[in-house]
Protein backbone atom coordinates (compact mmCIF):
# COMPACT_ATOMS: atom_id res chain seq x y z
CA UNK A 1 0.00 0.00 0.00
CA UNK A 2 1.30 3.44 -0.91
CA UNK A 3 -0.02 6.59 0.71
CA UNK A 4 0.51 9.77 -1.26
CA UNK A 5 -0.40 13.41 -0.92
CA UNK A 6 -2.38 14.98 -3.73
CA UNK A 7 -2.77 18.71 -4.42
CA UNK A 8 -5.59 20.21 -6.49
CA UNK A 9 -5.44 23.69 -7.98
CA UNK A 10 -7.91 25.89 -9.89
CA UNK A 11 -10.26 23.74 -12.04
CA UNK A 12 -8.85 20.59 -10.44
CA UNK A 13 -9.92 21.85 -7.02
CA UNK A 14 -13.41 22.55 -8.40
CA UNK A 15 -13.53 18.95 -9.68
CA UNK A 16 -12.35 17.68 -6.28
CA UNK A 17 -15.39 19.27 -4.62
CA UNK A 18 -13.36 22.29 -3.47
CA UNK A 19 -10.74 20.22 -1.70
CA UNK A 20 -7.22 21.62 -2.13
CA UNK A 21 -5.32 18.60 -0.81
CA UNK A 22 -5.77 15.18 0.73
CA UNK A 23 -3.95 11.92 1.36
CA UNK A 24 -5.00 8.93 -0.73
CA UNK A 25 -3.95 5.29 -0.86
CA UNK A 26 -3.12 3.07 -3.79
CA UNK A 27 -3.54 -0.57 -2.91
CA UNK A 28 -4.45 -2.62 -5.95
CA UNK A 29 -1.85 -5.34 -5.48
CA UNK A 30 0.41 -4.01 -8.20
CA UNK A 31 3.46 -1.78 -7.74
CA UNK A 32 2.12 1.72 -7.34
CA UNK A 33 2.77 4.14 -10.19
CA UNK A 34 1.77 7.68 -11.05
CA UNK A 35 -0.81 6.17 -13.41
CA UNK A 36 -2.44 4.22 -10.56
CA UNK A 37 -2.48 7.39 -8.45
CA UNK A 38 -4.29 9.26 -11.23
CA UNK A 39 -6.76 6.36 -11.65
CA UNK A 40 -7.45 6.54 -7.94
CA UNK A 41 -8.18 10.27 -8.24
CA UNK A 42 -10.47 9.97 -11.27
CA UNK A 43 -12.36 7.10 -9.63
CA UNK A 44 -13.06 9.33 -6.67
CA UNK A 45 -13.82 12.47 -8.71
CA UNK A 46 -15.22 11.60 -12.17
CA UNK A 47 -15.13 15.27 -13.22
CA UNK A 48 -11.33 15.14 -12.92
CA UNK A 49 -11.18 13.21 -16.23
CA UNK A 50 -12.14 16.32 -18.19
CA UNK A 51 -9.67 18.43 -16.20
CA UNK A 52 -6.87 15.97 -16.93
CA UNK A 53 -7.38 16.32 -20.67
CA UNK A 54 -5.63 19.70 -20.51
CA UNK A 55 -3.85 19.51 -17.13
CA UNK A 56 -0.27 18.52 -16.42
CA UNK A 57 0.68 16.17 -13.61
CA UNK A 58 3.57 16.96 -11.27
CA UNK A 59 5.37 14.56 -8.97
CA UNK A 60 7.32 16.13 -6.11
CA UNK A 61 7.20 19.53 -7.81
CA UNK A 62 8.43 18.37 -11.22
CA UNK A 63 6.28 18.14 -14.34
CA UNK A 64 5.87 14.56 -15.56
CA UNK A 65 5.40 13.06 -19.00
CA UNK A 66 1.71 12.16 -19.02
CA UNK A 67 2.27 9.42 -21.60
CA UNK A 68 4.77 7.70 -19.35
CA UNK A 69 2.92 7.71 -16.03
CA UNK A 70 2.65 3.92 -15.84
CA UNK A 71 6.46 3.76 -15.73
CA UNK A 72 6.86 6.31 -12.94
CA UNK A 73 6.96 4.56 -9.56
CA UNK A 74 5.10 6.03 -6.65
CA UNK A 75 6.35 5.74 -3.09
CA UNK A 76 4.86 6.70 0.25
CA UNK A 77 5.15 10.40 1.08
CA UNK A 78 5.30 11.39 -2.60
CA UNK A 79 3.36 14.53 -3.52
CA UNK A 80 1.30 14.45 -6.71
CA UNK A 81 -0.27 17.63 -8.08
CA UNK A 82 -2.81 18.25 -10.82
CA UNK A 83 -1.65 21.36 -12.71
CA UNK A 84 -4.36 22.83 -14.95
CA UNK A 85 -3.22 25.30 -17.65
CA UNK A 86 -1.49 28.11 -15.79
CA UNK A 87 -2.61 31.74 -15.80
CA UNK A 88 -0.13 33.71 -13.74
CA UNK A 89 0.78 37.29 -14.48
CA UNK B 1 28.86 35.76 -25.86
CA UNK B 2 26.14 35.71 -28.51
CA UNK B 3 23.01 37.51 -27.44
CA UNK B 4 19.56 36.55 -28.61
CA UNK B 5 17.28 39.55 -28.52
CA UNK B 6 13.68 38.53 -28.10
CA UNK B 7 11.85 41.82 -28.03
CA UNK B 8 13.92 44.69 -29.35
CA UNK B 9 16.93 45.65 -31.38
CA UNK B 10 18.96 47.46 -28.75
CA UNK B 11 22.62 46.68 -29.33
CA UNK B 12 25.43 46.65 -26.86
CA UNK B 13 27.82 49.60 -27.00
CA UNK B 14 31.24 49.41 -28.67
CA UNK B 15 33.84 47.67 -26.56
CA UNK B 16 31.19 46.13 -24.33
CA UNK B 17 32.65 44.08 -21.51
CA UNK B 18 30.02 41.92 -19.84
CA UNK B 19 29.58 42.61 -16.16
CA UNK B 20 27.17 40.12 -14.70
CA UNK B 21 26.56 37.18 -12.40
CA UNK B 22 26.34 33.79 -14.14
CA UNK B 23 24.70 31.81 -11.34
CA UNK B 24 21.31 32.19 -9.71
CA UNK B 25 22.08 33.54 -6.26
CA UNK B 26 19.72 34.72 -3.49
CA UNK B 27 21.92 37.80 -3.07
CA UNK B 28 20.96 38.95 -6.60
CA UNK B 29 17.81 37.03 -7.55
CA UNK B 30 14.63 37.70 -5.62
CA UNK B 31 11.39 35.73 -5.75
CA UNK B 32 8.29 36.29 -3.67
CA UNK B 33 4.70 35.13 -3.69
CA UNK B 34 2.72 37.32 -1.34
CA UNK B 35 -0.82 38.06 -0.27
CA UNK B 36 0.16 41.68 0.39
CA UNK B 37 0.27 44.58 -2.11
CA UNK B 38 3.42 44.73 -4.24
CA UNK B 39 5.74 47.72 -4.53
CA UNK B 40 7.68 48.64 -7.65
CA UNK B 41 9.96 50.87 -5.56
CA UNK B 42 10.83 48.00 -3.24
CA UNK B 43 11.48 45.70 -6.20
CA UNK B 44 13.84 48.22 -7.81
CA UNK B 45 15.64 48.80 -4.51
CA UNK B 46 16.46 45.08 -4.37
CA UNK B 47 18.47 45.24 -7.61
CA UNK B 48 19.87 48.77 -7.46
CA UNK B 49 23.68 48.78 -7.30
CA UNK B 50 26.67 50.86 -8.34
CA UNK B 51 27.46 48.31 -11.07
CA UNK B 52 24.06 48.72 -12.73
CA UNK B 53 23.53 51.18 -15.56
CA UNK B 54 19.94 50.15 -16.15
CA UNK B 55 16.90 48.83 -14.34
CA UNK B 56 14.02 47.72 -16.54
CA UNK B 57 10.64 46.79 -15.07
CA UNK B 58 7.29 45.28 -15.90
CA UNK B 59 4.18 45.69 -13.79
CA UNK B 60 1.01 43.70 -14.50
CA UNK B 61 -2.34 44.74 -13.06
CA UNK B 62 -5.99 43.76 -13.01
CA UNK B 63 -7.78 45.20 -16.03
CA UNK B 64 -11.30 46.55 -15.50
CA UNK B 65 -12.91 44.87 -18.51
CA UNK B 66 -12.77 41.56 -20.36
CA UNK B 67 -14.43 41.36 -23.78
CA UNK B 68 -16.69 44.23 -22.86
CA UNK B 69 -17.71 42.76 -19.49
CA UNK B 70 -16.90 44.52 -16.24
CA UNK B 71 -14.32 42.77 -14.08
CA UNK B 72 -14.71 43.01 -10.30
CA UNK B 73 -11.42 41.41 -9.29
CA UNK B 74 -9.01 38.56 -9.92
CA UNK B 75 -8.32 35.79 -7.43
CA UNK B 76 -4.88 34.18 -7.64
CA UNK B 77 -3.53 31.00 -6.17
CA UNK B 78 -0.09 29.40 -6.43
CA UNK B 79 1.68 26.11 -5.90
CA UNK B 80 4.36 27.85 -3.86
CA UNK B 81 7.02 25.15 -3.60
CA UNK B 82 6.87 24.26 -7.27
CA UNK B 83 6.67 27.91 -8.33
CA UNK B 84 9.98 28.55 -6.58
CA UNK B 85 11.55 25.60 -8.37
CA UNK B 86 10.26 26.73 -11.78
CA UNK B 87 11.31 30.33 -11.03
CA UNK B 88 14.86 29.10 -10.36
CA UNK B 89 14.96 27.31 -13.73
CA UNK B 90 13.62 30.38 -15.55
CA UNK B 91 16.15 32.73 -13.93
CA UNK B 92 18.99 30.28 -14.67
CA UNK B 93 17.92 30.37 -18.34
CA UNK B 94 17.71 34.19 -18.29
CA UNK B 95 21.20 34.44 -16.80
CA UNK B 96 22.45 32.17 -19.56
CA UNK B 97 20.85 34.30 -22.28
CA UNK B 98 21.60 37.81 -20.95
CA UNK B 99 24.23 39.60 -18.90
CA UNK B 100 22.32 40.32 -15.72
CA UNK B 101 23.21 41.80 -12.37
CA UNK B 102 19.96 41.45 -10.41
CA UNK B 103 16.44 40.10 -10.98
CA UNK B 104 13.15 40.39 -9.14
CA UNK B 105 9.98 38.37 -9.70
CA UNK B 106 7.17 39.23 -7.29
CA UNK B 107 3.68 37.77 -7.66
CA UNK B 108 0.66 38.57 -5.59
CA UNK B 109 -1.92 35.92 -4.66
CA UNK B 110 -5.40 36.14 -3.19
CA UNK B 111 -7.77 38.90 -4.28
CA UNK B 112 -6.34 41.58 -6.57
CA UNK B 113 -8.79 44.42 -7.26
CA UNK B 114 -9.05 46.31 -10.55
CA UNK B 115 -6.07 48.64 -10.93
CA UNK B 116 -3.94 46.80 -8.39
CA UNK B 117 -0.65 45.14 -9.26
CA UNK B 118 -0.49 41.36 -9.53
CA UNK B 119 3.06 40.91 -10.80
CA UNK B 120 6.35 42.83 -10.89
CA UNK B 121 9.50 42.02 -12.82
CA UNK B 122 12.61 44.14 -12.32
CA UNK B 123 16.00 43.49 -13.88
CA UNK B 124 19.29 45.34 -13.43
CA UNK B 125 22.14 45.15 -15.92
CA UNK B 126 25.20 47.16 -16.87
CA UNK B 127 23.62 48.21 -20.18
CA UNK B 128 19.96 48.55 -21.11
CA UNK B 129 19.65 45.86 -23.82
CA UNK B 130 20.12 43.01 -21.36
CA UNK B 131 17.66 44.39 -18.80
CA UNK B 132 14.96 45.22 -21.36
CA UNK B 133 15.18 41.85 -23.12
CA UNK B 134 15.39 39.88 -19.89
CA UNK B 135 12.21 41.54 -18.55
CA UNK B 136 10.36 40.37 -21.67
CA UNK B 137 11.79 36.86 -21.35
CA UNK B 138 10.99 36.64 -17.62
CA UNK B 139 7.36 37.78 -17.86
CA UNK B 140 6.67 35.53 -20.88
CA UNK B 141 8.28 32.57 -19.11
CA UNK B 142 6.32 33.29 -15.94
CA UNK B 143 3.04 33.37 -17.86
CA UNK B 144 3.84 30.14 -19.70
CA UNK B 145 5.33 28.06 -16.91
CA UNK B 146 4.88 29.27 -13.33
CA UNK B 147 2.20 27.21 -11.52
CA UNK B 148 -0.05 30.14 -10.64
CA UNK B 149 -3.72 30.48 -11.54
CA UNK B 150 -6.21 33.32 -11.65
CA UNK B 151 -9.97 33.36 -11.54
CA UNK B 152 -11.71 36.35 -13.06
CA UNK B 153 -14.81 37.50 -11.20
CA UNK B 154 -17.22 39.51 -13.35
CA UNK B 155 -19.99 41.84 -12.24
CA UNK B 156 -22.60 39.54 -13.79
CA UNK B 157 -21.86 37.10 -10.96
CA UNK B 158 -19.84 34.64 -13.02
CA UNK B 159 -16.26 33.59 -12.42
CA UNK B 160 -13.85 31.85 -14.77
CA UNK B 161 -10.44 30.27 -14.34
CA UNK B 162 -8.21 31.91 -16.92
CA UNK B 163 -5.75 30.16 -19.19
CA UNK B 164 -2.69 31.93 -20.59
CA UNK B 165 -1.96 31.65 -24.27
CA UNK B 166 1.27 29.80 -24.94
CA UNK B 167 3.99 32.39 -24.87
CA UNK B 168 5.94 30.29 -27.36
CA UNK B 169 9.40 31.00 -26.00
Amino acid sequence: MVEFKILYFATARDAALDKSSETLEVDDGRPATLASAVECITAKYPKMRAVLESAMVALNEDYCDKDNMSNIKLKSSDTVAIIPPVSGG
Amino acid sequence: MAQQDTCCTHKHPEGYVPLHHKEVDPAHDHFMISGDPLSLDQACALVRSDEAGAISTFEGMTRGTFNGKQVLRLEYEAYDEMARKVWYEIVAEARNKYHLLGTVMHHRIGEVAVGQTSVIIAVASAHRADAINAVHFLIDSLKARLPIWKKELLNDGTGNWKKNEDANI
